[in-house]
């Protein structure tokens, strides 16, 4: 028996108010509009599916990607896209919206500075206009939320073995993938200006997740190249 | 007299109940939304936070109304003594700012995180029974003398993210000894409820109301202005306030269970 791990990325196919209105209220409210660029949200999946020895990966995979495009477990396709990224022994096979789009759009946005426009429909002062004068100190971040509750990951490997016929399934990770796009001269202090913004600890520090229940990782730190305008 | 503030920040829902409650204890009340000036706000006698889905819950409840200008505000009046209710999202707009427990001047020590229940998830009502806790608060005054179903009232609640937690083992401790805890979910025989459904969410230690330092705040998940008048108590809800109800079926609008929350708030300010 060898397995297939499997990454699911879900997304909105329209405006994201949630991170709209995360990245208002941090650079309009909390004073993290200099450093702060852009913010997306997705949410996230990570599982293994097991499979038997002489079992063709390519037959398991069209059997998922039936069930997730036919079920509203993880997504409802009337609103939502995905990026599915499925690994095993030495193949790898991608399916969905590719998120590269995704982060050369953020790109663009964060290269035509759209601060005022996004603040106006809510009654914050709209963040500071931004000097980017070094593109090359941006730093784009994953960072995961997951709550502290195993009881959820247990429920959701239960919902898919049973739509998948039995088949055993193991999830690792679930929840909200937060990308951040961030000014710095450094990936060390990106990294952490990237934990400050999550973690609330006061008031006026971090809203992403409250550590009382909820748990962060970054999952990669890499510079971001913005389009010349 | 200076008025009872009841703030409406966007997505709240039960600003129009929570001030007739308060208006049928005997106090003036005034609806302040969360952009107008805070002229009304630095007088108020005593501020509410009112129930209902603050910014949609986005990122999660309580979180983003935190942030608000209003909430510096808010801060300011709990530290100089004024009266503070916050009701079910009230009560997470609490928790986010910090404001209680307040063990630690400013830090967010608590989190209402999702309700923990067997075999199901999210939203959950029902009536359940509230008993005082050992710290003084003065919006519990009106436990005081109370001896009916073991000292307990009923109250109903209704939310998904009513689970009193923190990560901080010091926190616990002191939450276990009762320090801030001003209500629990009691059980039949008034007892803390330790399991589900008379613990509805899992809270733990079966916390239902957290107040700060001074007891001039609570963050109470259950809604009293939802139990102020007899006509919403349900009728098989049994103990003194069943036969109550029963009783006085031509005089529903006489005074319910929850009433005591905004009595004891009128004492307090009189």
């Amino acid at each position: 028996m060898s397995e297939i791990e499997a990454k699911l990325v879900v997304f909105l196919k329209d405006s994201d108010l949630v991170a709209s209105t995360a990245f208002i209220t941090l650079a309009g409210k909390m004073g993290y509009g200099e450093l702060l660029l852009g913010l997306k949200r997705f949410d996230y999946y990570r599982f293994t599916i097991g499979i038997a020895g002489r079992e063709d990966p390519g037959l398991v995979l069209e059997e998922l990607r039936k069930v997730l495009s036919s079920r509203s477990t993880f997504y409802n396709r009337n609103k939502h896209s995905y990026f599915l990224e499925c690994c095993w022994g030495d193949g790898k096979k991608c399916f969905g919206s590719d998120l590269k789009n995704i982060m050369e759009r953020m790109a663009s946005e964060i290269a035509g500075s759209p601060g005022k426009e996004s603040a106006a429909d809510l009654d914050v002062q709209p963040p500071p206009e931004r000097v980017i004068l070094n593109k090359d100190s941006i730093f784009l971040g994953e960072l995961l939320v997951t709550e502290s509750n195993p009881l959820s990951r247990e429920a959701l490997g239960r919902k898919l073995e049973s739509e998948l016929a039995g088949r055993r399934v193991h999830f690792l990770d679930d929840g909200v993938l937060w990308w951040l796009a961030v000014k710095s001269p450094e990936r060390s202090k990106a990294e952490e200006i990237m934990s400050e913004i999550a973690v609330s600890v006061r008031r006026d520090r971090g809203l992403l997740l409250n550590p009382n229940y909820q748990s962060y990782r970054l999952i990669s730190v890499k510079k971001m190249a913005l389009p010349l305008h | 007299m200076s008025k009872v503030i009841v703030v409406q920040f966007p997505g709240v829902n039960c600003e129009y109940e929570t001030v007739r409650a308060i208006e049928a204890a005997g106090m003036e009340a005034l609806i302040l939304k969360w952009n107008d000036s805070l002229v009304a706000l630095k007088q108020a006698a005593a501020i509410v936070l009112p129930g209902g889905f603050s910014y949609q819950d986005r990122i999660r409840a309580g979180a983003v109304a935190a942030k608000d200008g209003i909430a510096d505000e808010i801060y300011s009046a709990a530290s100089r003594g004024v009266p503070i209710l916050g009701i079910c999202n009230g009560a997470q707009i609490l928790v986010e700012t910090g404001i209680v427990p307040g063990f630690e001047e400013g830090a967010i020590s608590l989190a209402l995180s999702p309700n923990r229940m067997p075999d199901r998830s999210g939203y959950y009502c029902r009536w359940i029974r509230l008993k005082k806790g050992s710290a003084d608060c003065l919006f519990t005054a009106f436990f005081d003398g109370w001896g009916e179903d073991h000292g307990t009232y009923p109250c109903p609640v209704a939310h998904a993210e009513g689970q009193f937690i923190t990560a901080s083992k010091e926190v616990r401790a002191r939450l276990e000894a009762g320090e801030r805890v001003a209500l629990y979910y009691a059980d039949a025989r008034g007892l803390a409820a330790r399991s589900f459904p008379e613990n509805p969410n899992g809270s733990l230690f079966a916390i239902a109301g957290v107040t700060n330092g001074a007891g001039n705040v609570l963050a109470l998940m259950p809604h009293p202005e939802r139990a102020s008048w007899l006509f919403q108590v349900p009728g098989g809800i049994g103990g003194f306030w069943g036969r109550v109800r029963l009783e006085r079926s031509g005089a529903l609008h006489s005074a319910g269970p929850g009433r005591g929350i905004f009595d004891s708030l009128h004492q307090a300010i009189a």
